[in-house]
């Protein structure tokens, strides 16, 4: 809110420099936000302030003065005047609440036979500095009005009243009505208006009529001050998309009791600056009902010094709080406090608490730390164990990416990812995207990384190595509405500069290498990688299933170039795989540490080099030596793969190392050829391979 | 017979000498040459062999004397062969050793190693903060009903609080958390006082421009206790704000509305830019608001079942992103969400 420093002026005379009253707003809540010295001609200062909404009270001139007379204490505050002569004649409006709930005070009066000119330049320009553009003087008074007390008023053509008779009623369903920016707006019943005999004349509390406004040929002017339910205002408002000076304080909630004043005194200038005589009888609707008493509230010291920490006396409290114009009483050895009409925000102790806070000041809040118990500091496992996931990925080379929950549907076409996936049919669609591209969660890290590969290979990067640990979210059908999911993915573009010692190593197994690290660092165990052609986005015959224990929890692969393409980049090479973090958690098995006795015989290696079809996948020859099961085998490991020269067509010889070792003997040269030479005729007979001598 | 011997002497070391002075050409063949040497004077018929042998033709009072000469011409002989052996060998390995000589200034063999996105660092460093001072680190579901993200935390349905983040709205009643503070609802529903708890993770608001992303990270805390002042949050905040600013970064506490809180409070901390002296980054007033908190509205420990009679306690939250921005003097904060692997390394 805009408040002119000059203005302010008009009802209290802080005695303070524009920077010292910045800073006393600021340190009391109301926060100046900016400021904008010397506008050209005016000799004025325009502060900006943000006003919380709980405070609709700061929202006017007035407001501010008030609470700047609260906070520096004994400083006279001046209220605007009213100068209030009524003539003979009666208002001669009927005025009737359909809604008593919904506009629990109408209140109204008729000034006959004013001169709407252009407004005064002391007018004009005050308006003018709070960024609002003078109209003529009888609009120009509500809206000065409306930004000294904070109080929204409305001025209508009373010649354009049909019948003279006010109803304030909601609108009927369908109704259409052209509001005062000329716009025509379609009404439903749940919004209020003010109707006259043949029908709205205004949205209550958000804009007049187009039809109704004052202009240069009216004369006389009904002048509208009236109390709209604020929840009512908000829905209305935010239905029409319609936002106003008046709409803003209404639903924030204004004074009740206060907007009697502000007709007067509205009422008073009109006549000052328009001349014209204000009819007999201020029209005032107001059940008793609806009569708004604030409720006291208990306060003691004690609550008070334990919630901020300090260590006030009764009267110290009590002094604040008379600042702050709240009537005190002692009940026993507490304080009965009873806020003023305009405080609404204040219905429980803890809000005077919060008062005192303030104008104690909360930098005189004393600074310690929390006694007491400390709840037993229980270690979040599973964030430790994904830090160290990252660690090792970092490790390898991977840097790590953040990118949007959110994801553009089109990628799901440009992966081929089936109709009847998951990734698109389990897919949540926000109601309100900011952009099509971002409509839905993501349930893949997959394009968001290639995003990110396409746009850094097209600023001249060369080799990529980037991971992604996030939630991916799936519709589910439990209490939540998403199942969110850990996922970890990575993308990998092969550096294709030269450097002094890389040694080449085909991506995938760059890649797959990263998470066989993460499996053989976290001991997860029970992991293989099957070839499969399940995702179309992956190169046929270069990609994998990653399982763990028989379950796919991933795939790895190499992205087709026509997918990379698409994301913007020509490198012909580049991996990526993704996997459900949460499944590669849940397989982690650290506590199972069990120390073995360290072998007191040597062991002795044999090796073998096998002649194998060139489609057998080498840990099939891993599998057979484990199920050939015999206890003197520790270990075995594939040390070489080759294809080609020497070779015969369609073959590819696979040499392999096997361990064999007693934990109670040395083996004998005998023994372990025995065994080697059945291993080898176990794995021939299996497989269909031969042996290469 | 002396004459003999000196000359035979004369020429072997004159032969040796040759010899020494051709070992730094020809290396391999100097051993052999050496050999030759020796064989051809004190082989079985080098020359001064065969004239030891020959000693018999001499008077017998002359052959001591003269055996003694020839004796001796041998050992000088035999020793300056070996020492020249020696000092070939000593040559020629220092020429292999040289050969040998690598480059020590050539790079070693690392994988370069990755990097933590920026967000990560401050997160786990602020995280870190906090469980030193007891707090535990706590997450929860980012599409979030609206109780938990709104009612819960005392802000209803139609209230103006509403308009102070702007929602994401998915289907059946759920939205995207537009701020980590659901997560201490979610532990006050399951646990007892006292509570120290630190929630970080993504939140979401339907905004974006220069200074504003659709989503961003936050992190929220909770300590409940009896007995929780103000003054325990201001100490706890104060702290906070040293170990991640450094310990004479000013700070100040203003009056501030989350309907979650109250009284609350926006904490401001000397411009890390200008150290207080005024710029664009601190609007010229010289403080940034870095953190918002308070002490926890009583109405919120209704929804979640604490009485506010007996515990008291304060919440507080910050934007990480910002705080990033700040520690590291990033100017644009859609630098975060574009993974610019130049921008990636440099932290
Ligand atoms: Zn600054």
């Amino acid at each position: 809110m805009l408040v002119s420093v000059a203005w302010l002026k008009d009802f209290i005379d802080t005695g303070l420099s524009v920077d010292k009253l910045c800073h006393a707003l600021t340190m009391a809540g109301l926060e100046v936000e900016g400021l904008e010295s010397e506008k050209e001609g005016a000799k004025d200062t325009v502060i900006e302030i943000n006003v919380t909404p709980n405070r609709p009270d700061w929202l006017s001139v007035f407001g501010v003065a008030r609470e700047l007379a609260a906070i520096l204490g004994a400083k006279p505050l001046t209220v605007p005047a009213a100068d209030i002569r009524e003539s003979e004649k009666p208002a001669e409006v009927l005025v009737e609440v359909a809604v008593p709930d919904l506009c629990p005070r109408y209140a109204a009066r008729v000034i006959r036979n004013v001169k709407v000119t252009p407004s005064p330049e002391w007018l004009a320009n005050r308006l003018k500095t709070v960024g609002i553009r003078p109209i003529n003087n009888v609009v120009d008074i509500t809206n000065y009005v409306l930004m000294e007390f904070g109080h929204p008023l409305h001025a209508f053509d009373l010649s354009k009243i049909s019948k003279s008779r006010i109803l304030v009623d909601l609108a009927r369903e369908g109704e259409v009505f052209t509001t005062l920016d000329g716009i025509e707006r379609s009404l439903s019943a749940q919004m209020l208006t003010i109707r006259d005999a043949a029908g709205p004349v205004a949205l209550a509390g958000i804009m007049g009529g187009l039809d109704s406004e004052v202009t240069g040929d009216t004369v006389d002017v009904f002048l509208e001050s009236a109390y709209f339910d604020p929840a009512l205002i908000r829905k209305t408002s935010k239905l029409l998309g319609l936002r106003s000076e008046s709409s803003y304080r209404f639903e924030r909630g204004t004074d009740i009791e206060g907007l009697i004043q502000a007709l007067d005194r509205a009422a008073s200038l009109i006549v000052q600056e328009a001349g014209g005589e204000i009819c007999g009888g201020r029209i005032d609707v107001y059940p008793t009902i609806n009569k708004y008493t604030p409720s006291e509230i208990k306060l003691t010291t004690e609550k008070t010094n334990r919630i901020l920490g300090i260590n006030l006396s009764t009267a110290d409290i009590e002094s604040i709080i008379k600042r702050l114009n709240f009537d005190v009483c002692m009940k026993g050895d507490d304080l009965v406090v009873t806020p003023p009409t305009y405080r609404r925000d204040v219905m429980h102790d803890i809000d005077l608490i919060e008062d005192i806070a303030r104008l104690y000041g909360y930098n005189n809040i004393p600074v310690k730390l929390p006694e007491g118990t400390m709840p037993a500091g229980r270690i979040n496992k599973r964030r430790n164990l994904i830090q160290r996931i990252k660690t090792l990925l970092r490790k390898n080379g991977f840097s790590e990416a953040i990118n949007y929950s959110f994801m553009n549907t089109v990628h799901l076409d440009v992966l081929g990812i089936g109709e009847s996936d998951y990734r698109r049919t389990a897919v949540i669609n926000l109601l309100n995207p900011l952009r099509a591209e971002e409509a839905v969660l993501r349930t893949t890290l997959v394009p968001a990384l290639l995003e990110n590969l396409g746009r850094n290979l097209n600023r001249g990067t060369s080799g990529l190595k980037l991971f992604e640990l996030s939630k991916v979210f799936v519709r589910s059908q439990g209490k939540q509405l998403a199942d969110e999911r850990l996922h970890l993915a990575a993308v990998l573009s092969p550096e294709t500069a030269k450097t002094l010692y890389q040694p080449q190593v085909n991506g995938f197994y760059e890649l797959k290498g990263a998470l066989e690290t993460i499996f053989h660092d976290l001991k997860i165990t029970g992991t293989s990688f099957n070839a499969s052609d399940s995702e179309n986005f992956l190169q046929v015959g270069q990609a994998a299933e990653i399982r763990i224990a028989d379950k796919t929890i991933g795939f790895i692969g190499r992205i087709i170039p026509d997918v990379l393409e698409h994301f913007g980049t020509q490198a012909g090479e580049a991996y990526v795989f993704e996997l459900d973090a949460d499944g590669l958690l849940g397989s982690i098995s650290l506590e199972k540490v069990c120390f073995r006795r360290l072998p007191r015989f040597p062991h002795v290696d044999r090796d073998m080099a096998l002649l194998a079809p060139v489609s057998l996948p080498s840990d099939k020859v891993i599998k057979a030596v484990e199920e050939f099961s015999n206890d003197l085998i520790t270990h075995v490991r594939i040390f070489d793969m080759y294809q080609g020269k020497g070779i015969p067509e369609g073959k590819k010889n696979l040499a392999y190392s096997v361990r064999y070792q007693s934990a109670e003997r040395t083996l004998t040269v005998a023994e372990v050829d025995s065994i080697h030479v059945s291993l080898i005729e176990h794995i021939k007979k299996t497989l269909g391979v031969e042996l290469r001598e | 017979m002396k004459d003999e011997v000196r000359e035979i002497c004369d020429r072997a070391f004159e032969e040796l000498s040759y010899l020494k002075s051709l070992e730094n050409r020809k290396d391999q063949k100097n051993q052999k040459n050496l050999q030759d040497l020796r064989v051809k004077y004190l082989g079985k018929k080098g020359l001064l062999t065969v004239l030891l042998k020959s000693l018999g033709k001499l008077p017998r009072e002359d052959r001591p004397a003269a055996g003694k000469i020839i004796n001796e011409a041998k050992a000088r002989l035999e020793s300056a062969i070996e020492d020249t052996g020696r000092s070939v060998k000593a040559l020629q390995e220092k020429r292999v050793i040289e050969s040998r000589r690598i480059d020590v200034t050539l790079p070693g063999f690392f994988i370069p190693q990755g990097r933590q996105h920026p967000i990560n660092q401050v997160l786990d460093e602020v995280c870190e903060v906090f469980t030193s001072m007891g707090f535990r680190v706590e997450e929860g579901p980012e599409v979030e009903d609206n109780y938990h993200n709104f009612e819960a935390l005392n802000i209803p349905n139609e209230h103006p609080a509403r308009d102070m983040q702007d929602t994401f709205y998915v289907a059946g009643g759920f939205v995207l958390r537009t701020h980590t503070s659901p997560v201490q609802v979610r532990v006050m529903e399951r646990e007892k006082p006292p509570v120290r708890v630190v929630a970080p993770g993504k939140v979401y608001r339907c905004d974006s421009d220069q200074t504003h992303t659709p989503m961003f990270h936050q992190v929220e805390g909770l300590l409940v206790d009896r007995n929780i002042s103000m003054a325990d949050l201001k100490g706890v905040l104060e702290a906070f704000v040293h170990s991640i600013f450094g310990s004479k970064t000013p700070v100040r506490l203003r009056p501030s509305y989350f309907p979650f809180t109250e009284p609350s409070a926006e904490i401001d901390i000397g411009c890390v830019i200008c150290g207080g002296a005024g710029c664009g980054v601190c609007k010229k007033t010289g403080w940034i608001e870095i953190l918002g908190a308070g002490m926890v509205n009583p109405k919120v420990f209704e929804f979640s079942g604490y009485d506010p009679e007996e515990y008291t306690g304060f919440a507080f939250g910050l934007g990480i992103e910002r705080v990033a921005m700040l520690k590291y003097g990033i100017d644009d904060l859609r630098l975060f969400f574009e993974n610019d692997i130049r921008f990636l390394e440099q932290f």
